[in-house]
């Protein structure tokens, strides 16, 4: 079975997880498109750690950590992200965090992770931004994104050529920047959020 | 007195420590853990992964050769210890002025 779904909130994410395993469905692939297999229903207790990329020795040791204190590794990989496990003890109240404080460090790491993936983006898009000024005229006004001469002045079939023809390169000129801009915007975004639920799990930890 | 800035330790991570005067990896940390505080302090994968990581950057432990390599070995640092006995300094003392104003004793010294 394969679900796209979409989580920030990992209290959420590990809900529907244990949900799905209570209904026998065992996560094996997960973000945005969650990949199950079958369980006998309600044999498993899911939990989610955050991790940045780490070595392969490291992830190792990482793995074998949690395989010692009897979580099984269900996915992620060591390029960083979400870390999914499983319990089969029996026993429903179990974490991987023992203390609500290390519980809350999940969302920090998630911040670093999203934070280092904005950087590259959003310095691209500073850099080339007063070059793309000069190409795209005014963003927000779709007839300043053609160059050919006089193309709003032509009509029927010379225009839809004209029009036709150039819009390959506009698609990639406004294209290209309005994507890198809306991956930043959104990636602002989760930032934010992000942040959010790191001082509810911290305050939550504190009392 | 300058007193350190890591002090007052938790409790995990006093345990943690005390569990690496002995080099472990962390399956053998957690069982030391449970054992010497007698099954009252649990450490949970990864909640213990998170302060090795600390206690690392900290440089309170450092890792030693690991006859598995799927394992990694630490072992509490110089540094480590000082906090450590510096922290269980600060904890008698404690305990001391704890025996000292204890309510019961003072009625049975007064009487």
């Amino acid at each position: 079975m394969r679900i796209f779904k979409m989580f920030v909130d990992f209290d959420k994410e590990e809900a529907w997880l244990n949900e799905m395993a209570g209904r026998g469905q065992l996560v094996t692939r997960a973000g945005l498109l969650y990949t199950f297999a079958p369980i006998p229903p309600g044999s498993a207790v899911i939990r989610v750690d955050h991790q940045p990329s780490m070595k392969a020795e490291d992830f190792d040791d990482y793995r074998s950590l949690f395989a010692d204190a009897g979580w099984q590794h269900l996915a992620g990989t060591r390029g960083g992200g979400e870390q999914y496990f499983a319990s089969f003890s029996g026993e429903p109240n179990v974490d991987i965090f023992s203390e609500n404080g290390s519980k809350a460090q999940r969302y920090r790491r998630a911040i670093a992770t999203t934070s280092a993936l904005l950087l590259p983006l959003f310095t691209i898009t500073v850099a080339l931004w007063s070059v793309w000024r000069e190409g795209i005229g005014n963003l927000l006004s779709p007839r300043d994104w053609y160059l050919t001469p006089g193309l709003w002045q032509r009509e029927g079939w010379e225009f839809a050529r004209a029009f036709a023809f150039e819009t390959p390169f506009v698609a990639l000129r406004v294209g290209g920047p309005a994507f890198l801009i809306a991956s930043c915007l959104v990636m602002l975004a989760l930032i934010a959020y992000q942040s959010v639920l790191y001082r509810r799990a911290v305050a939550r930890a504190n009392g | 007195m300058n007193r350190n800035p890591q002090l007052p330790l938790t409790e995990t991570v006093f345990y943690i420590l005390l569990a690496l005067i002995e080099p472990a990896h962390g399956y053998v940390i957690m069982a030391r853990v449970e054992s010497m505080s007698g099954g009252a302090v649990r450490l949970a994968p990864g909640t213990l992964y998170g302060a090795l990581d600390t206690l690392l950057k900290q440089n309170m432990i450092a890792r030693v050769t690991s006859p598995d390599p799927r394992r990694k070995v630490y072992l509490i640092t110089e540094s480590g210890y000082q906090t450590l006995g510096q922290d269980a300094e600060r904890m008698a003392h404690l305990v001391r002025m704890f025996n000292q104003t204890r309510p019961d004793q003072t009625r049975g010294e007064s009487e």
